[in-house]
């Protein structure tokens, strides 16, 4: 066929800027780490990219969640341990004060450490948490327990999603710790120090009963705040699992194999340097004639 | 002696023919690299030789020229032109779709992140402070998807007023080149006219025809004229108020109009198709999305209620219709001023209740887009994956196209290119040809001047 040198100079110059974009394509692509940026470059590729990097949006979510729920029922555990600690100790002094032997004087000293046991559990149990909010208070935002130890929250228990399609109870309320799943466990203490002050013998001997059904009540209390401990530790243990799963289909779908862009770019500049040196050798021809 | 004054006549006649061959070589290398330029061949005739003379004479140049490879390269060019406008024009979409960092629906994950956030603290107000400033990123980003969409058929909208101007302009000199050609044949004229025929074909896809007469003639899809001898029609472009004001293309010739928006080709054929295809769908499927997105959430959010208790608020202004719904898209003033007034509470719950951001969270897995069949991310993703699956196809298109208007190109160059060694060649042959006339010339004027002499 017949070429002019016009043509032949046209198309080199055609030639060399197809290769300088090719080189520039790979350039970009190695300097990004992607070898797909958006839909037209795979668009199967692009949407299964995408939908990965949502779970893992969502799973830092989960991750938020599940260390917010993990840190409310560790201080709901403290404060659960305060409360049986000021149980054991408590049933250890109505024990003793059962004893016939003991003087009034004796027992008023007693009333006053079951007192001061009871306040303290009343305290721990009216923590709050980072937010503000009550740990036992259910979904009221009010103190959970007055000053006489009587339960004024909600039996509602938070369920918040830590994983995908996974719901969870993350907290417990204080409702657990009255008559409605046992004895009301604060008004129990309470009776206990009116029973040592008044040197109520038959009222102190009454109490051990109603110390220990509280003990037992605490203990179911305490499980069930392990079991939720232990199912948050599971989707945490799970949720590392995904996010390493979706870094692999991010670095699959969307990723450059650094190895295969290094290879790209060496031969995008071969093309360059190939089309370069043609185009000289036409020029130089062209100059010549 | 009149035989000898015959032979000095032919001689001069051969001289002559020789020196147009040698203007014609001039006139080729000349134009080496004038664009559309046909190299031109001087037609020698031997002239009769009855009684005794004869001789050559040179006729009109003629072009190295094809029809049918014109034409082809018309159809090449059109077909080029369309799928570069295309292409051009989606691929600059695309790019504005999916700038990292401001998609949607990167902003639709951020969102519900933060309701999640809200589930497990409703009562903090950072985390209430975050999911509405998540919910003003989600509707910025809606805005300028929109925006992006709208921005780019604007473009377009411009591009049809400049491309109807330079529509005009050639086929207006299109007419003017049939009209000096019925006086005299030039064929410079002839490649001009041409040029201007390609030209208007990569503008508009108009298809040109040589009838016998010798006069261009140029319609465009549909059969309408633009070109009929001397008469040139003329685009005219205005506003289509059943189109939001976008521009319509019609063909005006005298009292006759017809709109030929739909039915062109080239470059105001690509510009319409994208602005009028790919583009006004996209405008339509984040329309519905964010239509959908909003009255879902708003749905949600007023069955709930703030800190303060009070529910039946709306977390979005309420989208008043499907179309603009994605520009309007905008976070209730009055919540947006007061986090607490986010309903994460069931109506009627305590402030610590998290049930109604729970049910709005779990709005992300429910199929409440697109007819009900998709959820809010994927029908996102849909919108942007149609836009990139359209690029995809129209870059490959064009790549097509490109590569056969190359060859055709190569083709028009074989054929009609003028080639400088061929033509220095051509100067040389004709210039010793010219030495010879020259030469018998001067042999017969010898034998002349003998012949008086002996007189």
């Amino acid at each position: 066929m017949r070429v002019t040198e016009a043509r032949m100079m046209q198309l080199a110059a055609d030639s060399f800027t197809v290769a300088r974009d090719r080189l520039a394509r790979a350039q970009s692509r190695l300097a990004s780490d992607q070898a797909i940026s958006r839909p037209s470059e795979g668009v199967a590729a692009w949407a299964e990219g995408q939908r990965a990097n949502l779970r893992a949006q969502l799973s830092d979510g989960h991750e938020t969640a599940i260390g917010r729920a993990r840190d409310g029922l560790v201080e709901t555990d403290r404060a659960l341990e305060t409360l049986g600690d000021a149980l054991a100790q408590s049933r250890e002094l109505a024990i003793q004060g059962a004893n016939g032997a003991l003087s009034a004087e004796d027992r008023g000293f007693m009333s006053a450490t079951v007192r001061a046991l009871r306040d303290a559990a009343l305290s721990a149990l009216n923590t709050r948490g980072p937010d503000g909010a009550p740990l036992l208070g259910g979904s009221a935002l009010g103190t959970p327990f007055d000053a006489s130890g009587n339960f004024t929250g909600n039996a509602a228990v938070r369920v918040v999603e830590i994983g995908e399609g996974h719901l969870q109870e993350t907290a417990l309320s204080g409702e657990r710790l009255t008559a409605a799943h046992g004895v009301d466990i604060l008004p129990a203490l309470s009776a206990l120090a009116n029973a040592l002050d008044t040197n109520d013998l038959a009222g102190i001997r009454g109490s051990i009963g109603t110390l220990d059904t509280a003990t037992s009540q605490l203990s179911d209390v305490r499980t069930t705040l392990g079991a939720r401990l232990r199912a948050l530790d599971d989707a945490e243990d799970s949720r590392l699992g995904l996010m390493q799963s979706l870094s692999e289909v991010r670095e699959r779908t969307l990723g450059l194999d650094p190895v295969d862009g290094a290879a790209e770019l060496g031969r995008a500049a071969s093309a360059l340097e190939a089309a370069r040196a043609s185009a000289e050798r036409i020029f130089t021809l062209a100059q010549n004639r | 002696m009149s035989g000898l004054l015959g032979y000095l006549q032919m001689g001069a006649g051969a001289f002559s023919a020789q020196s147009a061959g040698v203007a014609v070589a001039g006139r080729n290398l000349a134009n080496v690299n004038t664009r559309g330029y046909s190299r031109q061949r001087v037609q020698l005739e031997a002239e009769l030789s009855a009684p005794l003379v004869g001789g050559v004479r040179a006729n009109e140049p003629s072009r190295a020229t094809s029809a049918l490879l014109s034409n082809r390269v018309r159809q090449g060019t059109a077909e080029q032109g369309q799928q570069r406008a295309l292409a051009a024009s989606l691929e600059g979409l695309e790019f504005s779709l999916t700038d990292r960092g401001q998609s949607l629906h990167t902003a639709l994950g951020a969102f519900f992140g933060a309701v999640s956030g809200v589930t497990s603290s409703p009562s903090d107000e950072l985390a209430r402070v975050d999911v509405l400033g998540r919910a003003r990123e989600l509707a910025t980003s809606f805005q300028r998807a929109a925006q992006s969409i709208n921005d780019a058929r604007t473009d377009a909208d411009r591009q049809t007023y400049s491309l109807a101007d330079e529509a005009n302009r050639l086929m207006t000199q299109i007419a003017d080149a049939n009209r000096n050609l019925t006086s005299v044949r030039d064929p410079v004229l002839e490649d001009q006219r041409d040029q201007a025929a390609q030209d208007l074909a990569e503008l508009t896809g108009a298809v040109a025809r040589i009838d016998p007469d010798g006069q261009m003639r140029i319609t465009v899809g549909g059969g309408e004229v633009l070109v009929d001898g001397e008469r040139a029609a003329q685009f005219q472009v205005s506003p289509n108020l059943n189109n939001s004001g976008r521009s319509r293309l019609e063909v005006v010739d005298g009292s006759h109009r017809a709109d030929v928006t739909g039915a062109l080709g080239g470059s105001l054929g690509g510009t319409i198709q994208f602005r009028d295809g790919t583009a006004a769908t996209a405008a339509q499927e984040l329309d519905q999305l964010a239509f959908d997105f909003a009255s879902s959430v708003n749905a949600a959010h007023q069955t709930g209620a703030g800190l303060d208790g009070v529910s039946g608020r709306a977390l979005f202004t309420p989208p008043t219709g499907v179309t603009g719904a994605a520009t309007n898209l905008a976070l209730d003033p009055t919540i947006a001023n007061d986090p607490r007034l986010f309903a994460a509470a069931a109506a009627g719950a305590p402030g610590g209740d998290n049930t109604n951001a729970l049910a709005m969270l779990g709005l992300k897995d429910q199929p409440a887009a697109g007819g009900n069949t998709r959820t809010f991310f994927e029908e996102a993703l849909r919108t942007v994956s149609n836009v990139g699956q359209a690029t995809r196809a129209a870059v490959s298109d064009r790549d097509v196209a490109d590569a056969r208007a190359d060859s055709l190109a190569n083709a028009r160059d074989a054929l009609s290119g003028v080639s400088t060694e061929e033509e220095l060649a051509q100067m040389t042959a004709f210039q010793r040809a010219a030495e010879a006339s020259l030469r018998f010339i001067s042999t017969v004027n010898e034998m002349l001047s003998d012949l008086v002499s002996q007189l």
